[in-house]
C-alpha cells in the first residue's frame, strides 16, 4: 500500500445557480495577462450544450485522455511513435476558434467620436490581434440554452438517447437544463503529466496538484491535445501551457481556491483524501461500467488504522491524516456515495466529484393551463425533465447506477426534512424513501447539514501545508547555504 | 645577377607570370615581353609590377595596354607579396630571354589538336563528373556553357561559351586555367592547380562549345522560378490529400450544418 493524500473537492450541482462567479474570480486572479485572454481555467457551462471549448467531450477529433487498447492503458492522443510524427504540428488541438477569440470593445470610440447625427458605438475589437471582429461565440455562448438549437443539440451525451427522448427534452414544457462548473480536476491519472515530452508537468507529491514548470516546458503542447477535459491551455504570448493551480499560494495558507471561496451558492467543498498509489494503472484499466467503483475503492478509509500506519510509514504527516479524517469530501464520495467524478471513462481518474443534480418539478399544459403534472410535490426522479439516461452520460459512464443512487438520496432527505418541517409528508413515506435510498435518518441528517448549513469550515478543511517538508524530499536545502548567499535562483530579467 | 638569383626569377616566371605572358612568342593574354625595357623605363615597370591596379586606372600607357588585351578589358592582377627587388630581378630575367630567340616551349596551339575523348573528359572535369586532382571545384559550380543542357551550371561566373575568344584562343584560354588571373578565381586555384591534361580537356571541351552558334546559355531563371512555383502547389496538393482527415475546426462545421 503506497498511501497519498490527494486534495479532492466536491461540487454540488443540485446548489449551482450558474451565475459565473467562480470563473470572474479565478480570472482576476489568474488569466488577465496576456496571452491568457482566451484561458478560462474555471469556467460554467450550460448542460446540454456544447461546453467550453465546443465539443470537448467528444474525443474523436480531441483525443483526450486514456483508452485501453491490446490490454493496456493508452494515451490517445500520443506515443513514442505518434510524438515524434506529429511533434511540429499536433492534429489534436482545439482552434482558437473553438475556445473562442477573445475581445473587448473600443470604449475610447465613445468620447472621440465627432459630433453627427449617429450615436458613436464602441465596436468589438480582438484581444489577440486588435483589429475589428465579428463576435461569432463565446466561452459560454450556450448559457441557459440562449445558443439553442445549434448548441444544446450538438451536445455530445445528447447521442446516446433515443430519438424519442432527445424530442421531450426540447419540448418547451420539459425543456430543463443545468449548469456544469468545470476546472481541472487534478487527476489521480494525469493524461497532461504522461502526455509532456519535456517533463514540464508534474503532479505534487504532497497534495497532487498537478503544476506546469513554466521553465522546462517546451510549447510541444501534448498536453492541451492530452487533456479530455481541455483544462490545459497554450499562451501565446509566453509560449507555455498554463493550467489551474489550484490556487495552491492560497492553499499553502489554509485558504481555499478563489473559486471555492467566492462561490455563492456554496456548492463547492474541499479536502484530501488518502489514496493507494500502488492501484492507479489497475483502477484506470478496469472495463468502463466498474471505474466508478473502482475510483471510489482507491479512496482508502482515513479512520482505518491499518490505513493510517501505512500513511504514517509512507511519510504523511499526522496533520494531514488528520485532515482526510473530517474531509467533505469523503464524505460526499465515500460515506454518501453522492458524488461522482466527471466522465469517468477518461480513465484520468479525475479527483473533483459532482453530486448530480435533481430536475425542477414537472409541469405540463393542458389548453392554456400550465400545471404541476404530479400529484404531490415530489415527482419520481425517474421522469425528470433532465432524463436520468443524460445524466448518466455524464457523471455514470453511460450507466443510470450511480446517478439514480444519488439522486435518489438527495430526493430521500428531502422528503425526510420535508417530513420534520413541514410535516405534509408522513413519516410512513419518508422512512420509506429513506429506505429505498439505501440512508438512514443519521445519514440524512448529516447530508443535510453538510449541504445546506454548511459553515466556512466545513465546506473547506484543507490540510496543513506540506510544502519544506516536500522540498526537503528531492532537494537539500542545506546545499546552498553559506554558497551563494542573498541573490537570485535566475538571473533577473530586465524589462 | 647570380646564377642562383637567375634560377629563383625563372621559378618565379614560370609560375607567376608565364600564364598570360611569353617572351618572344607573341601576346597569350598580357602582351609579348621581349624587349619590354626598350618600350617602356625600369622604374615605370617596377611600379607597375609592384601595383598595377593604380597604374592602370590612371596611367594612359598602361590603359593603352589594357585595351589591347582580348576584349580590351583584362586588367593585369597583382601578384600577392610582390616587392620591388622581386620586379626588379623579373626584369633582369625578362632582359636576359630577350636576347634568347624562342627558347620557350612551343605555345599550345601548335601542340595538338583534341580528341573526342580528351573532350569527353573536358566535359565530365567541368560537370564535376571526373573530380580535378588537386581538389579544385569543378566548373559549373560557378560557370555554365550552352552544352551542358538542363538548367546548365552555375551563374556566379561568366558564360563559358564564348571564352575562347574573349581570352584570345587557345593559348590564352591555356594559360588563364593555368593559373586564374581574377581576382575570384586566384585564390581558389591558387592552392589547387589543375594539370596539364586536364587543361588540354578542358581547353579541348571549350574549343568544341565555342563552335556554337549560339553566344551563350539562355538564363533559366523564369524557368526556375515557374518550376519552383509548380513544385510547391504540387507537394502542398500532396500533403493535403495525405493528411486529409486531419483535425481542422469543430465550432464552425457544427453551426454549418445546423443551419442547413
Amino acid at each position: 500500500m503506497d498511501v497519498r493524500s490527494q486534495i479532492a473537492m466536491t461540487f454540488h450541482l443540485d446548489k449551482c445557480i450558474g451565475c459565473h462567479t467562480c470563473s470572474i474570480s479565478c480570472k482576476n486572479i489568474w488569466t488577465d495577462r496576456k496571452g491568457t485572454e482566451y484561458m478560462w481555467w474555471n469556467n460554467v457551462e450550460t448542460k446540454p450544450g456544447t461546453g467550453y471549448p465546443t465539443r470537448w467531450e467528444d474525443q474523436t477529433n480531441y483525443n483526450g485522455g486514456w483508452e485501453m487498447k491490446d490490454g493496456k492503458l493508452q494515451l490517445k492522443s500520443t506515443s513514442r511513435g505518434k510524438l515524434v510524427r506529429n511533434i511540429f504540428h499536433n492534429p489534436s488541438m482545439p482552434t482558437m476558434d473553438d475556445y473562442y477569440e477573445p475581445w473587448t470593445y473600443k470604449y475610447q470610440d465613445l468620447f472621440d467620436a465627432p459630433e453627427g447625427d449617429d450615436q458613436p458605438t464602441a465596436r468589438p475589437i480582438s484581444m489577440v490581434t486588435g483589429e475589428y471582429i465579428d463576435i461569432e461565440a463565446g466561452p459560454n455562448w450556450d448559457d441557459d440554452l440562449s445558443g439553442s438549437p445549434v448548441y444544446a443539440e450538438n451536445d455530445p451525451n445528447m447521442e446516446a438517447l433515443s430519438a424519442d427522448v432527445r424530442k421531450q427534452m426540447f419540448e418547451i414544457q420539459r425543456l430543463a437544463f443545468f449548469y456544469l462548473p468545470r476546472m481541472c480536476n487534478h487527476c489521480v491519472n494525469p493524461a497532461c503529466v504522461a502526455s509532456c515530452p519535456s517533463g514540464a508537468l508534474y503532479k505534487r507529491g504532497e497534495d497532487g496538484v498537478v503544476l506546469i514548470n513554466q521553465k522546462r516546458c517546451r510549447a510541444w503542447r501534448s498536453c492541451v491535445a492530452a487533456c479530455p477535459y481541455k483544462k490545459v491551455y497554450f499562451n501565446w504570448s509566453t509560449g507555455k501551457s498554463e493550467k489551474c493551480i489550484l490556487c495552491y499560494p492560497r492553499l499553502e495558507t489554509k485558504q481555499p481556491p478563489a473559486c471555492h471561496h467566492s462561490c455563492v451558492g456554496r456548492i463547492r467543498y474541499l479536502g484530501n483524501l488518502l489514496y493507494d498509489a500502488s492501484r492507479i494503472e489497475e483502477v484506470a484499466s478496469v472495463p468502463k461500467d466498474q471505474l466508478i467503483a473502482a475510483q471510489r475503492s482507491l479512496i482508502l478509509d482515513p479512520n482505518d488504522p491499518e490505513v493510517i500506519k501505512a500513511a504514517k510509514e509512507n511519510g504523511v504527516p499526522d496533520g494531514v491524516i488528520a485532515s482526510a479524517q473530517e474531509s467533505p469530501v469523503y464524505r460526499f464520495v465515500k460515506d454518501w456515495k453522492m458524488a461522482v467524478p466527471l466522465h469517468a471513462e477518461f480513465r484520468t481518474l479525475p479527483m473533483l466529484f459532482y453530486v448530480p443534480p435533481l430536475s425542477p418539478v414537472m409541469s405540463g399544459s393542458s389548453g392554456e393551463i400550465t400545471s404541476n403534472e404530479t400529484e404531490d410535490l415530489f415527482h419520481d426522479i425517474r421522469q425528470s425533465r433532465v432524463p436520468i439516461q443524460y445524466l448518466a452520460e455524464i457523471l455514470g459512464t453511460g450507466s443510470t447506477a450511480p446517478v439514480e443512487y444519488a439522486l435518489r438520496k438527495q430526493f430521500a432527505v428531502r422528503m425526510y426534512r420535508r417530513h420534520l418541517t413541514v410535516g405534509d409528508v408522513d413519516a410512513a413515506t419518508a422512512d420509506r424513501a429513506l429506505f429505498e435510498a439505501d440512508c438512514s435518518r443519521e445519514e440524512a441528517e448529516a447530508i443535510y447539514r453538510l449541504t445546506s448549513l454548511a459553515k466556512y469550515e466545513d465546506r473547506f478543511v484543507i490540510p496543513p501545508a506540506q510544502r519544506e517538508q516536500a522540498i526537503e524530499m528531492i532537494k537539500d536545502p542545506l546545499e546552498h547555504k553559506q554558497s551563494t548567499g542573498f541573490g537570485f535562483t535566475s538571473p533577473p530579467m530586465r524589462v | 645577377m647570380t646564377a642562383a638569383q637567375e634560377q629563383n626569377a625563372e621559378l618565379y616566371f614560370q609560375t607567376n607570370c608565364k600564364p598570360c605572358h611569353s617572351i618572344g612568342q607573341g601576346r597569350i593574354l598580357g602582351p609579348d615581353l621581349k624587349g619590354v625595357l626598350d618600350r617602356q623605363k625600369r622604374e615605370w615597370l617596377v611600379e607597375f609590377i609592384v601595383d598595377p591596379n593604380s597604374k592602370l586606372d590612371s596611367d594612359p600607357y598602361a590603359q593603352e595596354l589594357m585595351a589591347a588585351t582580348p576584349g580590351g578589358a583584362i586588367r593585369m592582377i597583382p601578384v600577392q607579396g610582390m616587392t620591388p627587388l622581386i620586379a626588379n630581378s623579373l626584369l633582369d630575367y625578362i632582359a636576359t630571354q630577350s636576347g634568347i630567340a624562342n627558347s620557350e616551349a612551343q605555345p599550345v596551339e601548335e601542340r595538338i589538336s583534341f580528341t573526342a575523348e580528351q573532350r569527353e573528359l573536358g566535359l565530365q572535369y567541368f560537370t564535376g563528373v571526373e573530380n580535378l586532382r588537386n581538389g579544385a571545384p569543378a566548373c559549373a559550380s560557378c560557370h555554365t556553357t550552352v552544352g551542358l543542357g538542363g538548367w546548365g551550371g552555375g551563374s556566379l561566373g561568366p558564360d563559358l561559351t564564348q571564352v575562347l575568344s574573349r581570352l584570345g584562343g587557345l593559348a590564352g584560354l591555356g594559360g588563364w586555367l593555368a593559373s586564374p588571373a581574377s581576382l575570384t578565381m586566384q585564390p581558389v586555384f591558387k592552392e589547387h592547380k589543375l594539370t596539364p591534361e586536364e587543361i588540354d580537356a578542358l581547353v579541348a571541351y571549350l574549343e568544341n562549345e565555342s563552335a556554337s552558334s549560339v553566344a551563350a546559355a539562355p538564363s533559366i531563371t523564369a524557368s526556375f522560378f515557374g518550376a519552383g512555383v509548380i513544385g510547391a502547389i504540387a507537394l502542398l496538393a500532396l500533403f493535403g490529400f495525405l493528411w486529409k482527415g486531419r483535425y481542422t475546426a469543430t465550432r464552425i462545421p457544427m453551426v454549418e450544418k445546423s443551419k442547413r
